[in-house]
């Protein structure tokens, strides 16, 4: 069964870059979400097996959406994606509950492998 | 990765981007100490970043980069945002425009965007070549007048059946009418949110305090309507900050709070939508109006003393005339107002001006909410002895006319309707007043020599200007839904026409502009 990912990014830009990335390594995008506070929200509604988590957002933060995520699922896969030179931000995530992190721009064969790394461990 | 596909996404995200970073900048300047706002501008720079980072575009990525460094001291509280710093943000992000515009397509025209829900409950929004919309409109004006003939050709032989055929065929043709001119709705601030930018350089240039703001963005209007008015509105609130608001000293001098303020206000009243563009600044100089419209030989003396307060105001339309005394680059040297008044009423609309010294101007532009399909009255001109045969192929048929019915308050008939003369003018009482009478024929330059009192002679007061005027006509025959075929040059030349459409026989007639058909 194909992995279900829930891709959470303010920029629809970069939202379609990764649905296409995902889609062509066969993933399932189940649903996308704009800010924290949606991304929660949608986690609830649809379950995904994954999630991809910009960490700059309005309303509310990926990494305290990471948080809130991994308060309702101690087992959630979330992945962040950032830009180099957020190490410090990265690494906040990763101790929220953030099982690894790909950086902007997306590296369509880098995204595919983290996603499989995470998802077979 | 074939970067190039996501070149249109990006260009539409990244100019909504600058957009917002220049609103936000904006209201940063009024509220320096504002994290959320501060953290908000970080966030938008951030965001454009790392999508010029996907797209490999080196120069928008280098400067987005430096915007943050910027404001990483801001953002720390090392130091504190003043003028000249707002300054350097702003110039920043027109830079980052300027890259961003370089690596794109030219600009495009306003876009409607439909906007639908799926069934994941999320809000779906397509964006729509504007032209299509435009031929969609032609589409459904096309069928209007199909319908209209098929409904004629029928007429003669009632056959229940057809009838409801044709039933069903006009609300379906009703239905498809009014979803595609949702389409081609889209809000005020399509055109609005560049405004605030704009007037806040210009005040800064012309070295004044203004707070400007905005009402009813939201308001919906013809996206062709939207494109029209951009220009005018902006000439209309350059006015304001350039020659309305006063320099601050002249202000504090007459007790006056030290920032001006100027604001665009829009609402939606019926079938029209009302704009305002006020200011709270000296207000318009009524004297020195009629003196330049005297010295331009445009206003007769005699004229001038009976002018009333409202009309003398209007005489800033008229070309030439202007009270600034300064000719100025901003405000397009004192030309302009006639331009905006005629742009307006072009679009089926009107003009009217508020002033009082000291206190400000208001400049009021009703609009229609859209333009292509009108509903009107369809009237023959008045009974004639010896009315020329104009319609020659008809045999004994009038020539028809169409009025708007959004100009047209009520049809009286004639012999019902007190009129009288009245310094050689003649009037009609209508609710207690005096109404100036016209005949249409005389309007349109037709004899008007023994007009015999008229069975079936019908008069028609028309709102012109937001005043009542009443036009004698003949026969009032029946109103019409219909696609209106705007004139084209030399004809949309002539002041008192809004433009043709086909009758169901397939005659073509001419809509008459009531605005333009009163002096």
């Amino acid at each position: 069964m194909a992995i279900k990912v829930l891709i959470v990014d303010d920029a629809l830009f970069m939202r379609t870059m990764m649905k296409d990335i995902l889609m062509s390594g066969e993933i399932e995008v189940v649903g996308e979400a704009s800010n924290g506070k949606e991304a929660l929200e949608k986690y609830r509604e649809l379950s995904p097996d994954l999630v991809t988590m910009d960490i700059l957002m309005p309303v509310k933060s990926g990494i305290d959406a990471v948080r809130d995520i991994m308060a309702i699922n101690r087992k959630a896969r979330i992945i962040v994606c950032s830009i180099m030179g957020q190490e410090s931000l990265v690494k906040e995530a990763i101790q929220a509950g953030a099982k690894d992190f790909i950086t902007k721009p997306f590296n369509k064969e880098k995204v595919l492998d983290v996603i499989h790394k995470v998802m077979s461990s | 990765m074939d970067i190039e596909k996501y070149k249109a996404l990006f260009l539409s995200e990244a100019r909504e981007y600058v957009k917002n970073m220049n609103s936000v900048i904006l209201s940063l300047e009024k509220d320096t100490q504002n994290r959320d706002l501060l953290d908000s501008l970080f966030r938008h720079v951030h965001s454009l970043k790392g999508m010029a980072a996907s797209m490999n575009y080196i120069e928008i990525q280098e400067l987005t980069h430096r915007l943050e460094s910027y404001m990483d001291s801001f953002r720390q509280g090392k130091k504190v945002l003043d003028e000249n710093t707002i300054d350097l943000l702003l110039r920043g992000v027109d830079s980052l425009s300027a890259l961003i515009e370089a690596v794109g397509y030219p600009q495009r025209k306003i876009t409607a965007v439909s906007t639908d829900t799926t069934s994941h409950g999320e809000t779906a929004t397509l964006r729509v070549r504007a032209s299509l919309l435009d031929e969609l409109v032609d589409s459904v004006g096309e069928l209007l007048i199909i319908r209209s003939r098929l409904e004629s050709l029928q007429r003669p032989y009632p056959d229940p059946e057809a009838e409801e055929a044709m039933n069903a065929l006009d609300r379906q043709v009703r239905l498809f009418h009014s979803k595609v001119l949702s389409l081609r709705l889209a809000p005020l601030s399509t055109i609005a949110d560049k405004y605030p930018r704009a007037l806040r350089d210009l005040a800064r240039k012309k070295g004044k305090q203004v707070d400007f703001s905005i009402e009813g963005g939201g308001v919906d209007l013809d996206r062709r309507i939207l494109e029209e008015l951009d220009t005018p509105i902006l000439h209309l609130l350059r006015n304001s900050v350039d020659h309305g608001i006063e320099p601050t000293k002249e202000r504090l001098a007459a007790n006056k709070e030290k920032t001006g303020k100027v604001a665009l206000k829009a609402r939606r009243e019926r079938d029209h939508v009302i704009i305002e563009v006020s200011d709270d600044g000296a207000g318009m100089d009524l004297e020195a109006l009629k003196a330049k419209a005297l010295a331009l030989g445009i206003l007769s003396p005699e004229k001038a003393s009976s002018l009333s307060r409202e009309d003398a105001l209007l005489l800033a339309c008229l070309p030439g005339v202007s009270t600034a005394k300064v000719v100025s680059e901003s405000s397009g040297r004192g030309v302009g107002m006639d331009v905006v008044k005629d742009k307006v009423e072009a679009l089926g609309g009107h003009l009217t001006l508020a002033s009082s010294p000291g206190q400000g101007t208001c400049v009021s532009l009703t609009l229609p909410v859209s333009v292509s399909i009108v509903s009107v009255l369809l009237v023959t001109l008045p009974p004639h002895h010896d009315r020329p045969k104009v319609d020659a192929g008809k045999g004994e048929s009038s020539p028809v006319f169409g009025l708007p019915l959004s100009r047209v308050e009520i049809v009286l008939k004639e012999k019902e309707a007190k009129s009288y003369a009245c310094n050689g003018d003649k009037h009609i009482l209508y609710n207690g007043e005096i109404v100036p009478l016209q005949d249409l024929s005389a309007l349109l330059g037709l004899s008007t020599d023994n007009i015999p009192p008229s069975q079936n002679s019908r008069i028609v007061v028309c709102d012109v200007r937001g005043k009542r005027k009443a036009l004698r006509v003949g026969q009032h025959i029946s109103h019409l839904t219909t696609y209106l075929r705007p004139l084209k040059s030399p004809l949309n030349k002539i002041i008192g026409l809004f433009g043709t459409t086909l009758l169901g026989d397939g005659r073509l007639i001419f809509i008459l502009d009531p605005q333009g058909l009163f002096p």
